[in-house]
């Protein structure tokens, strides 16, 4: 316990049981696809531009005369269940691939920090500019879009790097 | 029997939610009384002794839950309004809204009441447009047929 920072060392993909390393992997191939097809349902729902995540959250289009499905503002109750559920699950995911990162040998251990971190901090930004956007400014779309990009590039950055470790353990 | 139409046969009067519906749609005044019709119970609506149309209050399943709603049509077999009573579901409540059910007034039991045609859809609420406008059609139907052929008056 208290033998200090050599026994972090010690805890890596490398030296775990080759059963752990085979569920670090699968897991991480099941979050890569669960992700990815989160991705392709927002870009069905809002085509992956500010404008319209904005429409999806704020409404648009409900006195429009085409047939076009009517967007109607999200009510804070839905806006209070898309925050908790989306908030908790992606919590969890970063938890597994957090844990996945810190068991990199071959990152150093202020990369692993800042990569364990980067993902719950985006997360607080992205759903805190999701408010701002639904009730004070559309424009808050932007923040909404950068945070989450950035949210992704990691989590995509994190599974590369543990699959690779992976692979070579 | 669904239990609804036991319920509202039972009280004889239309319960508060119910009352409050039909008073949004036909006016200051208006009072329903439950009649029945074969396995099902409609409400004839009349202010004074005038008698100002029918409605049926029906339940349809949602994503997971059931949605009750109330259609109400004037005598000459036209929908007036609908109404959602209870909405259950976490997602999708936004079938109660104004804007979405007044497409359905001054349709006929000839309108095909197509969702995507006739009936616009709403993003994110797929499952509830799709069942609510079912279940509109068929109280509509319901309640022209038996209009028409006399079983409620």
């Amino acid at each position: 316990m208290a033998q200090g920072r050599n026994d972090q060392v010690s805890w890596s993909w490398r030296t775990l049981p080759a059963p752990l390393r085979t569920l670090g992997r699968w897991l991480t191939i099941v979050q890569l696809v669960g992700y990815t097809t989160s991705l392709i349902f927002v870009w069905h729902t809002t085509r992956l531009v500010p404008p319209g995540v904005a429409a999806r959250y704020r409404g648009a289009d409900i006195d429009s005369t085409t047939n076009a499905a009517m967007q109607f503002p999200k009510s804070f109750g839905e806006m209070l269940t898309i925050t908790h559920t989306h908030l908790l699950s992606m919590a969890v995911i970063f938890v597994f691939t957090g844990i996945g990162v810190a068991l990199c040998a071959r990152i150093s251990s202020r990369w692993q920090r800042f990569l364990i971190a980067e993902p719950f901090g985006a997360l607080l930004v992205s759903f805190s500019a999701m408010w701002l956007m639904r009730y004070v400014d559309p424009r808050f779309a932007w923040l909404l879009e950068a945070s989450s990009a950035i949210l992704a590039c990691t989590f995509y950055l994190q599974c590369f790097l543990i699959l690779r470790e992976l692979r070579e353990s | 029997m669904p239990l609804i139409a036991l319920m509202l046969l039972q009280i004889g009067t239309a319960p508060p939610k119910v009352a409050a519906s039909v008073t949004r749609i036909f006016g200051r005044g208006a009072s329903a009384t439950p009649l029945a019709v074969n396995a099902d119970t409609a409400l004839r609506v009349t202010r004074g002794d005038s008698l100002l149309g029918y409605a049926v209050v029906r339940n349809v399943k949602g994503k997971d839950q059931a949605i009750t709603f109330l259609v109400a049509i004037d005598t000459a077999d036209r929908l007036k309004d609908i109404d959602i009573l209870v909405y259950r579901e976490p997602y999708g409540g936004e079938v109660a809204y104004e804007a979405w059910r007044r497409q359905f007034r001054g349709k006929s039991a000839q309108d095909t009441l197509e969702v995507g045609r006739q009936i616009r859809s709403i993003s994110g609420a797929t499952i509830s447009v799709n069942a609510v406008t079912l279940g509109v059609r068929r109280a509509l139907q319901d309640l022209t047929t038996w209009h028409r052929d006399g079983m409620i008056k």
